[in-house]
């Protein structure tokens, strides 16, 4: 899960203002009538870090538990080269998706 | 001993009604013995024809299990049987899928004529596909099997050359044996998914298209489905990876194609074993698996994960990345102790710790006020959400008070303050005073003129509460409680002006409080003030006539009634002198009716209603609660003045459950103790909903009046705790467990001030670690912890009773060795 600032694209340190400036073109980005998933997701981090004390509350007490979906990502930066799969390994993957495979 | 004979199964006679039922609901497989049965009798056609039926039927239902093999096994008993060959495309289809692919090829050559040409198509580019997937030997088999023309066996070598090149990367060889699967091949489609491998790595979105081309009924579709994962965005692939429900040989395919190191594929399917998101796996699989190559990431993430551990892994965090700071530390027990539900006083002292150390700084750290103030507003909602509001009263505004100094823009502290204050009779100079600092630092807020007004109003400083309610009513001209506050302060206002007999003052106030009225709607009020004005005037018909209305307008009796009486005495006028007035005009002819036809003198102030209904004694406490509202004391001796007419003329009736909540919760606030055992004992049914609520109310009214509880009224209390803890009812376990504080002897002894909420929570975990050991349960951890408490007890209070007094005193002493 991404915290309020990377959703955001603002620092932990930035000010009312750049917070509320960033909010307002991500609305516009996302604006609710087109896009309703990501602005409440923008609103919802908006709220959590809107004024001072709601980013000493949630820099102290509200972070959320982070979980396996927030790890997958890093695992991904480290990612090889594509490479092409032996005739083997072809074969066989083309005879498993075969099996899934129905007529009617 | 002789193995005793199985017995021989008798077989019951078949009927062909007894087949036909079974065919009729489904039961092939017993239809097929019934009607194998039949035939052995008789070789009818119909019979034969059904029994052919039902075993289609059966094989169909075994095909859809995936019992591929035995659905052609009974297509083939048909065949052989009832000389049915029909339904071959569903024989096809299960010889592939059961893998018998020699007969298959035979039985396609033999039929394809019959089939349709979408059901042959389908076939032949399942075939080829399948065929490509075949040992070499398997591969000469079919090819033998095949019509020399077919398409299959003229286009799979350019399939095999295509896809050789391609695993070996050689794309010039691709390329040419591509161009040889023309478009009519049943390689088409394999034709477009090796020329959009080939372009993954270098055309991305091209490969995309060229996998989208591939039509949905395809037997090459699914290999398709499957290869568009490579295009996804990182999060999208990484998720599917993930995922329990991706097949196996997808996850290797997909990640050889796009080159995951093993070590990425390894946590991958360590991550996929962990149970859903538990937070110690979690943490380990970044210590284990994780700190070894991506320190940061691995910090971050374990550090993240703390708060929802527990203490134990302190120890291997700090190994790993080095000693937390003190800050963070208590910071993190804290949060661990909440996240645990572990004891209040625990998750208060971590927070106590946290302040401390942000106090040691020298020089503070930008926003060192505000932090604290935050950190003290945390536990002082713990607090308040663990033993309610009325009961931390002591505990918390102390805090309240640090707070608003070191945060003074907190609104809310302040509020709460006023809140905690507003209901604690003995603090009410506290109260004032902290509604005259919330005002001086919050002057045109709509919350803190409310504040403002209330006190006000109050304290009977009705002039204030005007000045603070027209505020009000310029920031919110619509505000109901500014109204009402307007309203009641210029009726107080006339009161006042008729007890000094200055009648053409009273005038202007009612005028002015009729003004207002429109919007508040008490024009039963207005007409009872009305009416004591003629009434001191001497004016008795127009007083008559008023208190008519008065009546009229309360739309019950004693509702009315109580009204007058309240109104009256407020204005040194005895009620009993307006009931005069009532009884004769109830005797001329055209009177309403409202008093009761027998107009006997119930009370010194009251004459007999008739006989009340829900919505007559629902009015009464809406009444009774205005008074008590408006801070009238009294109100109370006026309803002990009903309290006999309403246990006898309620009898008989039928209050729903919120009703007798309502009711109550009015005597409860009032206080009436008689009342409120009287209502509250005829919700003690277990079946109701609000059960613990009647129980609670029950015995606090017994508690009260009589000081102390029976063994039976004690086990009401326990039983009603476990049923609103079932219930999950918060209210009642929180006013229960309050009631049962208070009325256990252990702590009852406890004086009332500032530090009773720890005693009794010391007292209750002391309790608690010497049953541990007495059980002979007890660690050394819990031995310490007994001593510890006993000293702080000690420290608090020297009132303790003299049978456990000693073990407290010879616990504290004991060498903590």
């Amino acid at each position: 899960m991404k915290s309020p600032f990377q959703i955001l694209d603002v620092a932990q340190d930035a000010d009312d203002e750049t917070i509320k400036k960033a909010y307002l073109q991500k609305v516009k980005a996302h604006p609710p009538s087109r896009d309703p998933e990501n602005f409440q997701q923008i609103r919802e981090a908006y709220e959590l870090i809107e004024t001072k004390k709601k980013r000493i509350d949630y820099q102290l007490f509200n972070q959320p538990m982070p979980t396996v979906e927030d790890l997958l990502p890093h695992l991904l930066a480290n990612m090889g080269e594509p490479q092409r799969p032996t005739e083997d390994l072809l074969k066989t993957t083309l005879a498993e998706s075969l099996n899934d495979y129905q007529f009617k | 001993m002789a193995k005793p004979k199985k017995k021989k199964a008798t077989t019951k006679t078949v009927t062909a009604d007894d087949a036909a039922a079974l065919l009729e609901k489904a039961a092939y497989k017993e239809a097929i013995d019934a009607y194998k049965q039949l035939l052995k009798q008789e070789q009818r056609p119909e019979w034969q024809e059904a029994l052919g039926k039902a075993y289609f039927k059966r094989a169909e239902e075994l095909a859809a299990k995936g019992m591929y093999k035995e659905a052609t096994v009974l297509w083939e008993n048909r065949a052989s049987l009832c000389q049915q060959e029909t339904e071959v495309g569903d024989y096809l289809i299960w010889l592939l899928k059961g893998n018998r692919l020699l007969r298959a090829i035979n039985v396609f050559t033999k039929h394809q004529p019959q089939l349709s040409k979408e059901l042959s198509d389908k076939l032949t580019v399942y075939i080829a596909a399948l065929l490509l997937t075949q040992p070499a030997k398997t591969q000469t088999e079919i090819l033998q099997a095949l019509p020399e023309n077919s398409l299959i066996s003229q286009h799979l070598p350019f399939a095999q050359q295509a896809i050789t090149a391609y695993c070996t990367q050689d794309d010039n060889s691709l390329e040419e044996a591509l161009k040889k699967i023309s478009f009519r091949s049943p390689y088409r489609d394999l034709r477009s998914i090796l020329k959009a491998l080939s372009l993954l790595a270098t055309a991305p979105e091209e490969a995309t298209t060229l996998l989208e081309r591939i039509p949905t009924d395809s037997p090459f579709h699914s290999f398709a489905a499957l290869l568009k994962n490579t295009t996804l965005e990182k999060n999208d692939l990484i998720n599917y990876l993930y995922q329990k429900t991706t097949p196996a040989y997808a996850f290797t395919f997909l990640t050889t194609v796009l080159g995951f190191k093993k070590e990425i594929i390894k946590k991958i399917q360590i991550l996929q074993k962990l149970s859903n998101n538990n937070p110690k796996e979690l943490f380990h699989f970044a210590i284990n698996h994780l700190a070894g190559e991506d320190k940061a990431l691995a910090h971050s993430f374990a550090y993240s994960l703390m708060p929802f551990l527990n203490e134990t892994e302190f120890p291997t965090y700090e190994k790993i990345f080095g000693r937390l700071p003190f800050f963070d530390r208590y910071r993190i027990i804290a949060l661990q102790y909440e996240q645990q539900r572990g004891s209040l006083l625990s998750v208060i002292e971590a927070w106590e710790e946290c302040i401390e150390s942000l106090q040691d700084n020298d020089p503070p750290i930008p926003e060192q006020p505000l932090k604290l103030a935050r950190i003290i507003k945390r536990f002082v909602d713990l607090i308040c959400r663990d033993e309610g509001e009325e009961e931390a009263f002591y505990t918390v505004v102390p805090y309240l008070e640090e707070l608003v100094d070191l945060d003074p823009t907190d609104k809310e502290g302040y509020l709460k303050i006023l809140a905690l204050t507003s209901g604690n009779r003995s603090n009410s100079k506290l109260y004032y005073e902290w509604v005259d600092k919330t005002i001086a630092q919050f002057p045109q807020d709509k919350d803190a003129l409310f504040e403002a007004m209330k006190a006000a109003t109050k304290k009977k400083a009705f002039k204030k509460a005007v000045g603070y309610a027209n505020t009000l009513l310029k920031i919110d001209p619509i505000n109901r409680d500014a109204q009402n506050v307007l309203f009641q302060s210029h009726l107080a206002h006339a009161r006042k002006q008729i007890k000094a007999k200055r009648y053409h003052l009273v005038r202007k106030e009612l005028d002015f409080a009729m003004q207002v009225e429109q919007r508040i709607q008490q024009k039963d009020l207005l007409a009872t003030l009305e009416a004591l004005l003629a009434f001191s005037q001497e004016d008795t018909e127009k007083a008559t006539d008023y208190l008519q209305q008065a009546m009229a307008l309360s739309q019950s009796n004693l509702s009315g009634q109580m009204l007058i009486v309240m109104e009256a005495k407020q204005v040194n006028i005895e009620p009993a002198a307006l009931q005069k007035l009532l009884l004769k005009q109830s005797k001329k002819p055209g009177f309403l009716g409202i008093l009761s036809a027998s107009n006997k003198q119930l009370s010194a102030n009251f004459l007999e209603p008739p006989k009340p209904t829900n919505d007559d004694i629902l009015k009464l406490c809406k009444r009774i609660n205005h008074y008590r509202q408006n801070g009238i004391k009294w109100t109370v001796k006026v309803v002990e003045e009903l309290n006999n007419w309403l246990a006898k003329s309620t009898k008989k009736l039928s209050f729903s459950e919120n009703e007798l909540i309502e009711i109550c919760e009015t005597f409860f606030q009032l206080p009436h103790y008689d009342l409120l055992k009287l209502f509250s004992m005829r919700g003690l049914d277990e079946k109701n909903s609000h059960f613990p609520m009647f129980a609670y109310y029950t015995i606090y009214a017994v508690y009260y009046k009589k000081h102390y509880l029976d063994d039976k009224t004690y086990s009401l209390l326990d039983y009603a705790l476990t049923v609103a803890v079932q219930r999950g009812d918060e209210k009642a376990k929180i006013s229960l467990l309050k009631l049962q504080r208070m009325t256990d002897p252990l702590t009852a002894f406890l004086p009332p001030p500032q530090k009773t909420n720890i005693l009794a929570k010391l007292l209750t975990e002391f309790m608690s670690l010497l049953e541990k050991l007495e059980a002979g349960r007890a660690t050394q951890s819990d031995e310490r912890e007994l001593q510890r408490i006993s000293k702080e007890i000690l420290e608090i209070t020297d009132d303790i009773p003299p049978d456990i007094k000693p073990l407290i005193e010879s616990l504290a002493s004991e060498d903590s060795g």
